[in-house]
């Protein structure tokens, strides 16, 4: 190849799992090892959610919303049905709130858990990974007991929650939690204390205060940075209100102090599920929502597990919303591992990526492609040929290192 | 420390720089946590919104793309700014035709997804944005064509698949 | 700063059983709550259709062929069912029961996965 003129070279990554298993894609822009330049694409797992949901009922559109995402899809149905609830000036029982809380607490523990795995992963700690998922495993449990489903639980309806906690779930909660916390425990010794992750970890990705408070960064990644931003604090809804959350943050902004938050979220998690339990309010766990939702319009926030999500609603009087706006809390934090990861090694980007617990599907939402060419399927050659040219496209000439 | 400031007092702020401005703006509070301000003209965007950064006042949250329809013939940019429990809401119309706005990118970096988002999705002209290239819709995605208004028709990317597959097996 | 921290659960778990579970070998223990296919009661079922109205999936479809006889006719396409429940929740009868239903549903052809059931007609007594 001929010597060109600067000594930059770009890097795609993705759109196959460029950290998680999930698409997306990177143009890094390289000076050696060093990353000088990132660019981001989005929309590999865009699935016109945002579109649907204009023409299905509220009631279709609350299981649609949660199927944004696997991993925090309670969230999802609870701040759409909250926000509906809202437009409809119905009053949610207090038992169905508390319960709406445990479900959301129990999947910000098993979404953490998930995030540690990963980013042990990603840190080349496959131990710490495959150990903390196995704990996981007893939240997965829990959840599925709990409402029938491992992921998608489907607890919310307009007006409250299915399902009722018996006294054998919350015996059976709180055993578990007592494991996970003294599990929990281990983990933060681990990766607050081992040299080999440490280096991984320590210094890496540091996003000051000021940087995420400019680049938007939500959820704990601002909170690793020091940046108290929690909707349960800040705008408490549901069952938060009567049972307050202490916000836990650091000042490092680093990878570290990103894994350090979470873990102690962790701890947060079980002491506010312990608590709602210790006073599970008596009483229905629904209300009827009338199917035509009054014209309004309603923004409701929550805390989901990668920080806040945003929903706004526009109801023309219908029973089907005229506008449902989704931002979730990945696509605030994107920013800033376009901006992190400029400086570092090239080794370290995914780890800077999956430092925000990104999720794609989260971000990518909106329109879906139905692709009726009617031909039967690419040959090797072709699909090849395409990748070729794909990147030929986007700058990058892969054609003489094609090998037969 | 903005974050330290109460609903309350954050609404009587926000109330106070926005709808007492040195030019008239419509305000509503629709809740007590939220207020609305309607915005005049687009060009009024970029003061406010620096008006909100001095203050502090919260953080850029979301902007939301509303389109009121063809018949209405306006698209509504509504830019959420978020404060302990408050939302405070500029809201700006612009014409459906000729849609415009001047991008907020240079105020507030971490807005550069969401104006590219509405770019591509309400097909927003956003001036001043660095990076004008589609974040979410494919690379053939039809030129011209805006999913998330009102009178998309799906089957337009049906025809225009169609037309790429029949040129592709010309060649 | 230490090494190895993660060497005790490591070397403690060579001789423990392994933690996954030997499905489809070994049974595998489901919560009562799990939510397997729709189980339908013509019986009660009163022929409404709310249930395939509020269905996300359009999993539902209820056909009513003779108002007067309560004969309806209900096709459920499990192919399509997201097993969310709401029919569940719609129905007023309780006519439908996720509950504890069949949910090893992998098949290799797609035919057995459209159900129909028919609720038989009533027979109406001529009163003259």
């Amino acid at each position: 190849m001929q010597p060109q003129k600067t000594e930059q070279f770009t890097v795609p990554i993705g759109p196959q799992h460029p950290a998680l298993k999930e698409p997306s894609s990177f143009l890094i822009s390289v000076d050696g090892e060093v990353v000088t330049n990132a660019i981001v694409r989005l929309g590999y797992a865009h699935r016109g959610i945002e579109k649907a949901t204009e023409s299905r009922t509220y009631v279709q559109n609350l299981y649609l919303l949660e199927r944004i995402c696997g991993i925090c899809s309670h969230i999802h149905g609870t701040a759409f049905a909250m926000g509906v609830e809202r437009l409809a000036g119905v009053e949610v029982p207090p038992r169905a709130q508390a319960i709406r809380l445990i479900i959301a607490e129990l999947e910000r523990i098993h979404s953490h858990m998930l995030w540690l795995g990963v980013g042990a992963h990603q840190g080349g700690f496959d131990a710490l990974f495959m150990f903390s998922w196995r704990d996981r495993e007893t939240v997965m449990d829990l959840l599925e007991s709990i409402s029938g489903n491992r992921v998608n639980y489907s607890a919310n309806v307009l007006g409250g929650v299915k399902f009722d906690l018996t006294a054998a779930h919350i015996g059976d909660i709180l055993k578990a939690l007592d494991y996970l916390e003294e599990r929990t425990h281990h983990y933060l010794k681990v990766v607050t204390t081992d040299a080999s992750f440490l280096q991984r970890t320590r210094g890496i990705g540091t996003m000051t205060r000021h940087q995420a408070e400019v680049l938007g960064a939500i959820g704990p990644t601002a909170r690793a940075s020091g940046v108290l931003r929690d909707v349960r604090i800040e705008a408490p809804y549901g069952a938060y209100v009567d049972h307050p959350v202490t916000t836990i943050t650091d000042d490092r902004g680093d990878l570290e102090a990103r894994f350090a938050v979470r873990i102690k979220e962790l701890f947060e998690s079980y002491r506010l599920i312990r608590e709602v339990l210790d006073d599970l309010p008596p009483g229905d766990i629904k209300t009827r929502v009338k199917r035509k939702i009054p014209e309004g319009e309603a923004a409701f926030r929550v805390e989901a597990p990668r920080g806040e999500l945003f929903y706004f609603i526009k109801s023309d009087g219908t029973d089907i919303p005229s506008r449902v706006k989704v931002r979730t809390p990945t696509i605030c934090n994107m920013t800033s591992v376009v901006k992190l990861a400029v400086g570092h090694q090239l080794a370290d980007v995914p780890m800077i990526l999956a430092g925000i617990d990104p999720c794609f599907s989260c971000n990518d939402r909106m329109v879906r492609v139905n692709r009726n060419n009617g031909s039967d399927g690419w040959t090797w050659e072709q699909l090849r040929q395409h990748g070729i040219e794909y990147y030929k496209q986007r700058s990058q000439d892969y054609d003489p290192l094609v090998v037969g | 420390m903005p974050t330290s400031m109460t609903t309350a007092e954050a609404i009587t702020l926000a109330t106070d720089v926005l709808v007492n401005w040195v030019w008239p703006v419509e305000a509503a509070p629709p809740a007590p946590d939220r207020l609305d301000v309607t915005l005049k003209e687009p060009k009024e965007l970029i003061p406010m919104v620096t008006a909100l950064r001095v203050q502090r006042l919260g953080y850029l949250s979301a902007i939301t793309g509303l389109d009121l329809g063809p018949e209405d013939g306006r698209l509504e940019i509504l830019y959420q700014f978020c404060v302990a429990a408050a939302v405070i809401t500029i809201r700006v119309p612009i014409p459906r035709e000729d849609a415009t706005i001047q991008s907020l990118t240079d105020l507030i970096p971490g807005a550069e997804p969401y104006e590219r988002e509405l770019s591509e999705m309400f097909g927003v002209t956003v001036v001043g944005m660095r990076n004008p290239l589609r974040l979410y819709l494919p690379d053939d995605w039809p030129e011209g064509v805006y999913p998330l208004r009102k009178d998309f028709d799906p089957s337009v990317l049906h025809n225009h698949h169609k037309e790429q597959s029949d040129a592709a097996a010309e060649d | 700063m230490k090494f190895g921290m993660m060497f005790k659960d490591v070397s403690g778990a060579l001789f423990k059983k392994p933690f996954t579970e030997n499905y489809p070998a070994e049974p595998t223990e489901t919560p009562d709550r799990l939510r397997g296919s729709l189980v339908w009661d013509p019986d009660s079922c009163t022929g409404c259709g709310l249930c395939a109205r509020d269905c996300p999936a359009m999993a539902i479809e209820i056909e009513v062929i003779d108002k007067k006889a309560k004969h309806y006719q209900m096709t459920y396409h499990i192919d399509r069912c997201t097993f969310c429940g709401q029919c569940v929740e719609s129905c007023n009868q309780g006519s439908l029961v996720m509950e504890g239903g069949e949910w090893e549903l992998a098949s290799l052809s797609r035919e057995p996965f459209t159900e129909v059931g028919e609720r038989p007609p009533l027979v109406v007594e001529e009163t003259e």
